[in-house]
């Protein structure tokens, strides 16, 4: 685990997180071994984020809920690490010169600890994953994961729902697929395997859609092939469906599908709404105002989005992730993290 | 041909921007634009990689998918697996045979793979019917778009790091709304061609 320990001293944000971990042999062996895009590193990065979580959570006490053990994380990445194995490591994150990495690295931490902490409190019930999905870390709002569709096909809820369903059906399929496969998948061409499993899903999705919803399909347009790339399935399938039964990974695909799909019906609604003056195609408040089709437009979708995000942050009291990749769990190659590249590298990455 | 070429790029880059307007790449557009030096490395390794997967893939398509007719279901599948192997083959020789370029770019193309404008360049490929020349180009032309928005953004938020923000607005929500103010000065190019 030298390199980890390297990256930690380099101040980092994701590597620290990783580094933070003192994970054990198993991860040390995934981090050496070099796959087809070079995302090993990112999955001990994101597997080793999962133990820190697990042991700041286990170290803090139960906390009475998700928001409670994230605000205190919020307030001092130090606090909820005093406990835990890493707290080498988030001081030294805390004393880069970096501290967007490093409230990222607290906030990804919170995030996982938290999530760690309610799978504590409540046991670890298919229900608890559900919830998790759609509460917790909803992906839309909380990974941050999933950007492209969210801006592009919400112009209308329906579109919005018709998107996030077909998500959530590639979503549970292929989380159970891989999740039936894990054990025989090399380590090394674990993402090419993937991304085959999804991208058959996402090919069957396509057809189905083209032959029994032809109206949804023209509206979706490319953004139904494009789910391939959606990163929520990628994360997912690296995160969960790789690790845990087919159940529980079938449960984390609805739970994660279920909340993609309230965030696209809730943005999508909001831009509807103000755009058209319609949701659902039925007529709302025609006469109250005049309906901005700016909304309905790109830059609608920012504006939408961000807003929606910022009344979420505001309601929640809870900090997200400061930019779409830093808080991913995939931490797919950004920043030169990937591939076991060199702390050099390392820190001069992006964030 | 050439008049059409040059509309194209400039179609591309500026009317249907393919961060802006068609929203395709958001998410490494938001997390790599923070700097503008890692703004400048990853437009550049962006606009290689969508070069590059436009030409292989149209030429994959062209006489792989369709002598065969399997190009409504193995489209998809074959597009994104090639654009995975082309970007770690890109990495491999960039890494051999240019390593400043490497040290510049290398580090952001395992990213590219999931990026949803290089799958998405390949697709419109199909969907507007391009021939091989105007299928590399519109590549090279989605690169040039992506670099433009990537980098005026960086500058934008180069800028936001020193204002006062609220909390509840700062970090992403604050950085989507200014996304969406550059994509509404963009606006300013509808009807630039007819």
């Amino acid at each position: 685990m030298s390199d980890n320990i390297m990256a930690v001293g380099a101040g980092a944000g994701e590597q620290t997180a990783g580094g933070g971990a003192g994970g054990g042999p198993p991860w040390g062996g995934v981090a050496s071994a070099t796959s087809a895009i070079g995302s090993a590193g990112a999955s001990r990065v994101a597997r080793a984020g999962n133990i820190a979580g697990s042991i700041s959570a286990s170290g803090a006490g139960i906390a009475a809920g998700a928001v409670a053990s994230s605000t205190s994380a919020d307030a001092s990445g130090a606090g909820i690490a005093a406990d835990a194995a890493g707290a080498v490591a988030y001081t030294a994150s805390a004393a880069s010169a970096d501290v967007s990495s490093a409230a990222s690295a607290d906030d990804s931490a919170g995030a996982t600890g938290a999530t760690s902490t309610i799978e504590a409190a409540r046991g670890n019930g298919l229900v608890a994953v559900i919830r998790n999905g759609l509460l917790d870390e909803n992906p839309t709002f909380r990974l941050i994961l999933g950007t492209c569709p969210t801006l592009a096909v919400t112009t209308s809820a329906i579109n919005g729902v018709g998107m996030g369903l077909s998500a959530m059906i590639v979503l549970i399929c292929s989380n159970v697929v891989i999740s039936l496969i894990r054990k025989l998948i090399p380590d090394t061409v674990r993402i090419p395997a993937f991304v085959t499993v999804i991208a058959g899903f996402v090919t069957i999705v396509d057809l189905l859609l083209h032959a029994y919803v032809p109206s949804l399909y023209s509206a979706l347009g490319i953004f139904i092939p494009l789910i391939v790339v959606n990163c929520i399935i990628l994360a997912r399938a690296e995160m969960f469906a790789c690790k845990n039964s087919v159940m529980r990974s079938a449960a984390d695909g609805l739970g994660m599908g279920l909340g993609f799909t309230a965030a696209l019906l809730l943005i999508g609604s909001f831009r509807e709404l103000l755009g058209n003056g319609t949701i659902f195609g039925i007529t709302v408040t025609q006469s109250l105002f005049t309906p901005a089709a700016l909304m309905l437009l790109p830059p609608g979708g920012f504006l939408a989005y961000g807003t929606i995000l910022a009344i979420i942050n505001k309601v929640t009291s809870r900090k997200t992730a400061v930019a779409g990749c830093d808080g991913c769990p995939v931490k797919c190659g950004l920043a030169g993290k990937a591939s076991g590249r060199t702390a050099d590298g390392a820190a001069s990455g992006a964030q | 041909m050439v008049r059409d070429l040059f509309i194209i790029v400039l179609s591309t880059i500026l009317v249907n921007n393919f961060v802006l307007s068609r929203f395709l790449g958001i998410c490494p557009f938001l997390g790599v634009s923070k700097k503008l030096d890692t703004a400048l490395g990853m437009s550049g390794a962006v606009v290689f990689v969508m070069t590059a997967a436009s030409a292989v893939t149209w030429l994959l398509n062209r006489f792989l998918l369709v002598p065969y007719g399997l190009d409504a279901y193995l489209q998809t599948l074959l597009f994104i697996l090639v654009i995975a192997a082309l970007v770690q083959f890109i990495e491999i020789v960039m890494k051999k045979f240019m390593p400043p370029l490497y040290n510049a770019l290398g580090i952001y193309l395992p990213l590219i793979t999931t990026n949803c404008a290089v799958l998405g360049v390949a697709l419109l490929n199909m969907d507007y019917q391009y021939d091989l020349a105007r299928s590399t180009v519109f590549g090279f032309a989605g690169g040039l778009s992506f670099t433009l928005a990537l980098i005026l953004f960086a500058g934008v938020r180069e800028r936001l790091e020193l204002c006062d923000i609220p909390d509840c607005l700062n970090g992403l929500p604050i950085t989507l709304i200014s996304a969406g103010l550059v994509s509404l000065s963009f606006f300013g190019f509808q009807g630039l061609f007819n």
